[in-house]
């Protein structure tokens, strides 16, 4: 080969795989959004990536805007946070949209001033607080929200060619803390896969880690597990 | 010694200039990117799927070399195979003498990557099922898809490379080292279904999966057609056939192929045929064989030499005798000649494809030199037939007799012992600006080329063609 083309085609190939690389990285991206929990107040905006869920609530307490990318239950909750507009302390309980949760939330006392209490926020990554503190002031103030609610969704039973996969996925504060895979069964060892699977798709808070070598078809299906599940929060 | 053979006509004109061989390297340039080019796609397909992402410890780690070094073994597996497929279009860039070099090297590396693959994978298995290593091999070629073939063909692989080292090749027979290689076809065609099924970046990605198929359909309609079908349907519909032979010295044969349509092949002066002998228990041998007579209507010539094999076999083979001939191959031809004057060097039984040139090259008196170094002038082969194209065409021919003087040598021995650089000079002057065109065994052909380097001929102008590839 001669040196000009070696070193257009090694600039070329680092390029591609430069780009490959970034592509890889960001690959999966939740296009089915990894679910808004709200449990009211200042700690639901720790949670980690997904839909940016941004309610905005005027002085009146009344909802304005939510983003329509926003799931359902956020509006839901955003409603719900209406409740707070009478100044005293709101119940927000967050009310996912998914039939058939279980929502071990307690309710969430906001001790908010008058104006405005608890935002709901998606598991925005800029957070509940930040994106409604264009209101007035906001529930980032009660410290009092704690509302560690925890909730759970089953994906059902996804069959798969080696095997089903059915899980039980929970989240706390809108972060995925486990993952159960129950009843899932694999031929040729793969349910081995399992353990690695949910460790990474906790450390992932979604569906965005890379296969697992030589258990493709099952990190498929549990990722379509996983999403089912997830969609349903 | 007068010969009787009719010669043809010279060709006429020829393309001289370095042009030519600018075209030849971008034509190279282009091979060699697609072939890496398929190797950083395997590696992108890798990437894109986020296979460097999120390795953390052995088991992510082991699946990423696992995915890594299957994507880029065999990717490097299949040109590999097509080096040696006889392919023209490599052929005619490379010739086949550097692309079975290439081939060559590659084989070792390959099977690094592939043992590569196992060791990563069957680790990685292991860690998922916390077995040991031996459990989860046991487990896997029970239980795993596929993985049964694909040991095997792991198995084959590494008997197909070992069998072609070195020190193995002295021991074996050329007959069991070829039955052996054989089964690498075997070991290609097993590993496949295991890809398909469970190769992370194929296994349900249709783009990377019809990628993956389309290079093996590639190769192996590269291979198929090339090695197989067209040499077969080329010789059968000509109806190859040995016509006669004719001895040309005491250890050296002309054999004679006549058959219908023999310009179809398209031969040219220089290059050679793969010659199958259609008898039982010789059609499977191939004998490289390079033309002794410029192409012509009538037939196609080689002169055999007695190399001990079989080769003395061939001198005694029958007229009528149905052949079946691979080819042509070799760049050893007037196509890569880009200069005015020519000197052809060949030794023993190199000397067919130099007498084909000396009949066919485009020429004026004097622009060709030829230099035959010979153990005995009165028995070399094609001596007579040189002499007699350089008298008629015009051509200084030098007949080299005698042992040689040194070791390193390539002629016979000077009484002042003057350097065979000089003496090249003496023999041919214009050597330095002259095309080189050298034909005979490895070891000789290199003592050529370095005292050729040292008398100032560039090395883009010398052409060489060992007949022992």
């Amino acid at each position: 080969m001669r040196t000009s083309t070696k070193v257009l085609s090694t600039i070329a190939s680092l390029g591609v795989l430069g780009v490959s690389y970034v592509a890889g990285a960001s690959a999966q991206v939740n296009s089915f959004g990894s679910g808004a929990i709200v449990a009211g107040g200042p700690t639901a905006s720790g949670s980690a990536a997904g839909n940016i869920t941004s309610g905005t609530i005027t002085a009146g307490g009344t909802p304005t805007a939510t983003t329509p990318s926003a799931a359902p239950q956020a509006s839901a909750s955003a409603a719900a946070s209406t409740a707070a507009s009478s100044g005293t302390s709101s119940t927000t309980a967050s009310k996912p949209s998914g039939a058939g949760n279980t929502v071990a939330s307690a309710p969430a006392a906001s001790s908010g001033t008058s104006s405005s209490s608890s935002t709901s926020s998606g598991t925005s990554s800029n957070g509940g607080t930040s994106s409604s503190s264009s209101s007035s002031s906001t529930a980032s103030s009660g410290s009092s929200s704690s509302a560690s609610g925890s909730v759970t969704q089953s994906s059902g039973s996804i069959p798969y060619r080696f095997g089903t996969i059915s899980i039980t996925v929970t989240k706390s504060n809108g972060k995925i803390t486990a993952i159960d895979t129950g009843s899932s069964s694999a031929s040729g060892g793969r349910q081995g896969a399992f353990p690695y699977l949910v460790q990474y798709a906790i450390a992932a808070q979604g569906t965005n880690f890379s296969n697992l070598s030589g258990a493709t078809y099952t990190t498929d299906a549990f990722k379509q597990a996983l999403s089912a599940a997830l969609a349903k929060f | 010694m007068t010969s009787e053979y009719r010669f043809t006509q010279p060709n006429t004109r020829v393309r001289l200039g370095k042009k030519k061989l600018v075209r030849v390297m971008r034509a190279k340039d282009i091979v060699e990117v697609i072939a890496w080019a398929s190797v950083v796609a395997v590696i992108g397909m890798f990437l894109v799927d986020g296979g460097a992402k999120g390795i953390n410890d052995i088991t992510s780690a082991s699946g990423a070399i696992s995915r890594l070094t299957a994507l880029i073994g065999t990717d490097l597996l299949l040109i590999h195979m097509l080096l040696v497929a006889r392919v023209p279009w490599i052929d005619r860039l490379y010739g086949l003498d550097i692309a079975t070099a290439k081939h060559k090297k590659l084989g070792k590396p390959i099977l690094y990557l592939i043992v590569a693959h196992f060791i990563a994978s069957l680790v990685n298995y292991a860690k998922l099922d916390g077995k040991n290593l031996w459990d989860e091999f046991v487990n896997m070629l029970l239980h795993v898809n596929d993985m049964l073939t694909a040991t095997i063909s792991l198995a084959l692989m590494i008997v197909v490379v070992v069998t072609s080292l070195q020190i193995a090749r002295k021991k074996l027979s050329y007959e069991a080292w070829w039955i052996i290689h054989l089964t690498s076809y075997l070991s290609v065609f097993l590993a496949i279904p295991h890809q398909i099924s469970t190769g992370t970046d194929i296994a349900g990605k249709p783009l990377a999966l019809f990628y993956w198929i389309s290079l093996y359909i590639f190769v192996a309609g590269n291979i198929v057609w090339f090695r197989f079908l067209e040499p077969i349907f080329l010789s059968m519909t000509s109806g190859l056939k040995v016509v006669k032979t004719v001895r040309e010295s005491s250890d050296s044969t002309s054999i004679y192929v006549g058959g219908r349509n023999l310009k179809k092949f398209g031969h040219k002066s220089g290059q050679f045929f793969i010659l199958r002998v259609l008898t039982n228990g010789e059609w499977w041998r191939a004998h490289p064989f390079s033309l002794s007579a410029a192409p012509n209507s009538n037939f196609i010539r080689f002169t055999v030499g007695n190399r001990g094999d079989d080769t003395a076999l061939l001198q005694k083979i029958k007229p009528g005798t149905r052949i079946i001939l691979e080819g042509p191959y070799g760049i050893f031809t007037e196509d890569r000649r880009t200069r005015e004057k020519v000197t052809l060097i060949c030794a023993g039984i190199g000397a067919p494809p130099i007498r084909a040139l000396a009949e066919s090259m485009a020429a004026r008196p004097g622009d060709l030199n030829i230099i035959y170094r010979v153990r005995d002038t009165d028995d070399a082969a094609l001596a007579g037939e040189l002499r007699e194209l350089a008298q008629r065409r015009g051509f200084k021919l030098t007949l080299l007799e005698g042992s040689r003087g040194s070791d390193s040598s390539w002629m016979p021995a000077h009484p002042e012992s003057m350097p065979d650089h000089d003496r090249i000079k003496l023999i041919a002057p214009s050597v330095d600006e002259s095309d080189v065109y050298i034909c005979g065994p490895a070891g000789w052909t290199h003592a050529v080329e370095k005292s050729l380097k040292r008398a100032g001929t560039p090395v883009s102008q010398i052409h060489a063609e060992e007949f022992a590839w």
